[in-house]
Formats: structure tokens, C-alpha cells, sequence
């Protein structure tokens, strides 16, 4: 389990787009490509500043209309990808 | 002294030792050199091979035997090597194509496969694979509507000050018959575009734009087995992918400029709209792609 006050941040060398409401993102060494559904992006705009998951949480549900056990959840699972992904780093 | 020939196409000023007669003329101080020499065996230091050519961030050697070889360095020089036999149309053929595309690629810029006209000083590209009708809808569009042509089979998209430009290429179109007959164009005094491709090279130059556009829409056209021409526009992720696969010799250059290219369809889409096309893949939708075109651009 991912510690929910350890705060993470995205890694500095990744390149991001946002496409209409989606983003779309990429890694310039291997020249992957990710693509973020709407709340995903929006999780990510957050990452820009060091965020753990429990500020995650409480700040989507200022903006969306979930409740906080499935907030929670879903922002765990992201994390999760995006950590294994290598696409966010601890926060120093 | 051989004799030099300047041209402009795509964007830049070309300083050739050989002919092209295919791009405009121009004069003043160029930024590609095209000259007849020797390709070197290899290229030092990390490359990558592929089929017939090997490719690094800055250089480039292709072999299209029997015929010519070409080396390309730096987004500023071509070598040509022709073989013994080498039909002149042959060695223009690779060159104004794929050559170039890699030297465009190398500057850092992003040769599109697509197809362009000019509509109130905005670029409205077409892009498509090979074979689905890229010239001839841009053709239609300008007899029937007077659109200038900007582009036939590369168009370049590059940045200026963060905002995307669209770059016209040469004043030349390739046909099938097929098309020259759709278009109701004579094939009377048109050359092939190599000694055994029957292909027509046709020059547009009375009805072609030279210059710099900002771009306006994109259509992506596509082949389907619907009955009916369909039409949608193309958002989110989906918009990056639809034009990503479009991108001149991707798989040749595979990820040696993906930074640039990533930031480059970023600012083009989120200049310019993008629209998929789906036509039948048989039957004459000509008349019918162009009016839907049309009701779309002038929107």
C-alpha cells in the first residue's frame, strides 16, 4: 500500500498536452505515450505541486460529485499506476 | 563550374547541383545544399538500421538500389549518389519525398503525409495513407471553389514565437489516372513520375500558394466499408492519435525526434481542428466529400 500522506510530484522531464478536456503525455526518453481520461488530468494538474493522496482526495471532492471511499479508491489506483508507470516521483 | 539551381520549397531555400523542376525557382542565400558525391559506407557512432537505410539524430543514409543513394546531415545537406544507370526522374522521385522528409525531420520541424489548400489565408490540410485520395480532394476543392494548393503529399508544420505554422512545398502534384479521370483533367503532355510508375506528375503552379499559414482545420480522411461518406469531429486523445500515425516516415525515424514532434502536434491541435472522414471505399464520393468539405470550412 502506497503511504496516503507521502507527498508525490511529476517527474520534471515528462512532456504534457492537454487536448480539450484530456491529457495526453509522454516520456522523452522511451517516447511513450499516455493518455489521462478527464478526472486522471485533472489529478495530474494537481501533481504539478507536491500533493500526497489524502490532499488528492480532499481536493477533487471539492470539485466532483463522488463520495470519499470511491474518491479514495480511485485516486489510489491512479497513484498506483503512475508510480509503477515512473511517471511521478516522491516529493523531497 | 557546374551549374547551381536555387529553389524554395517547404519552407526553405535549396542550393542544388542537379535540377528540380518540379520546385520553384527563387534566388538569394540557401539553407540546404543538394550536391552529387559520394555517400559514406556508414554512419559513425550510434545508429540505428532499418530496411535499405540508417538513421541517426543527425544523419541519414538511404540506398534505393539499382538506382541512387543519398546521404542527408544536419537539416542542411544531401548528397546524392546516383548509379550508373539512374533515370534522372528516379533520383527526384526519392529525393523530394522521403530525402527531404528526413532533412525536415532533422531541422526539428514535422512533415504531415497531407495534402493542403489555402482558404482565407488558413491552411486546410487533408491527411490520409497513400491511395486514399489526399491530391484529388484538394485538386476538386480548387477547381471547383479556387482554393490555392499548398501542398500534395508532405505538408510541414513547424513553430514560430509558441504558435504553429503551416509551410507550402512545391507546386506539383502526383495522379493515377484514376484521378486525372475524376478530376476531368487531360493526361495529354504529362510525364510519369518515374520511367516505370504510371503515376503523372502534374504541375499546379498557376493555381499554388508559396508561403507561411497559420493552420485552420484538418481533416483525416480514411477508407470504410459504410455505404455512406461519414463525418466526425475529433477530440481529446483521440485528436493526438488520429494525427500522430500521419506523420511522414514515422517508423523510419521511430523515436529519434519524438520531443519534437510531441510539442509540435500539441500546438498544431490545439490550433486547429481536426475532422475524420470515413468514404467507401468504392464508388465516386468526390462531389459529395467536396461539398461537405466546403459546408464545414465555411462554417
Amino acid at each position: 500500500m502506497i503511504n496516503e500522506n507521502i507527498k508525490f510530484v511529476r517527474k520534471k522531464e515528462l512532456l504534457s498536452s492537454r487536448m480539450d478536456n484530456e491529457i495526453v503525455m509522454m516520456h522523452p526518453e522511451s517516447g511513450k505515450y499516455f493518455a489521462l481520461n478527464p478526472v486522471a488530468s485533472r489529478i495530474w494538474e494537481l501533481l504539478e505541486e507536491p500533493n500526497s493522496i489524502n490532499d488528492l482526495v480532499e481536493k477533487l471532492l471539492r470539485e466532483f460529485d463522488v463520495t470519499q471511499e470511491l474518491c479514495k479508491t480511485e485516486v489510489t489506483v491512479f497513484v498506483g499506476e503512475i508510480i509503477e508507470k515512473k511517471l511521478i516521483d516522491k516529493s523531497e | 563550374m557546374a551549374t547551381i539551381y536555387t529553389y524554395t520549397a517547404f519552407g526553405l531555400t535549396f542550393s542544388s547541383e542537379i535540377e528540380i523542376p518540379e520546385f520553384l525557382p527563387t534566388t538569394g542565400e540557401s539553407q540546404v545544399l543538394i550536391t552529387l558525391g559520394n555517400v559514406p559506407e556508414n554512419i559513425e557512432g550510434n545508429s540505428t538500421e532499418g530496411f535499405r537505410f540508417q538513421i541517426s539524430k543527425n544523419e541519414f543514409i538511404i540506398r534505393f538500389k539499382p538506382w541512387v543513394s543519398f546521404y542527408v546531415c544536419n537539416g542542411n545537406s544531401i548528397i546524392i549518389q546516383p548509379e550508373k544507370d539512374a533515370d534522372e526522374r528516379d533520383v527526384r522521385v526519392f529525393l523530394i519525398s522521403s530525402v527531404i522528409a528526413i532533412l525536415l525531420h532533422q531541422r526539428g520541424w514535422m512533415p504531415l503525409h497531407a495534402s493542403g489548400i489555402k482558404v482565407n489565408n488558413k491552411a486546410v490540410l487533408f491527411s490520409a495513407n497513400s491511395g486514399i485520395g489526399k491530391s484529388t480532394i484538394s485538386l476538386a476543392l480548387n477547381r471547383k471553389f479556387g482554393y490555392p494548393l499548398i501542398a500534395d503529399d508532405i505538408t510541414i508544420i513547424s513553430e514560430k514565437e509558441g504558435k504553429p505554422i503551416v509551410h507550402s512545398s512545391f507546386p506539383s502534384a502526383k495522379l493515377w489516372q484514376e484521378s486525372i479521370d475524376l478530376l476531368g483533367i487531360s493526361n495529354e503532355g504529362l510525364n510519369y513520375i518515374r520511367k516505370d510508375v504510371f503515376k503523372y506528375r502534374y504541375d499546379n503552379r498557376p493555381d499554388f500558394f508559396n508561403g507561411i499559414l497559420e493552420p485552420f482545420i484538418v481533416f483525416v480522411l480514411e477508407n470504410s466499408d459504410n455505404e455512406k461518406v461519414e463525418i466526425s469531429e475529433v477530440k481529446g486523445i483521440e485528436k493526438f492519435n488520429v494525427l500522430r500515425i500521419h506523420i511522414f516516415r514515422l517508423r523510419m525515424v521511430n523515436e529519434l525526434y519524438a520531443t519534437e514532434l510531441f510539442k509540435l502536434i500539441s500546438i498544431l491541435l490545439n490550433t486547429a481542428k481536426c475532422f475524420k472522414i470515413s468514404r467507401p471505399k468504392n464508388g465516386n464520393t468526390l462531389d459529395e466529400l467536396c461539398s461537405i468539405v466546403q459546408s464545414i470550412i465555411t462554417k
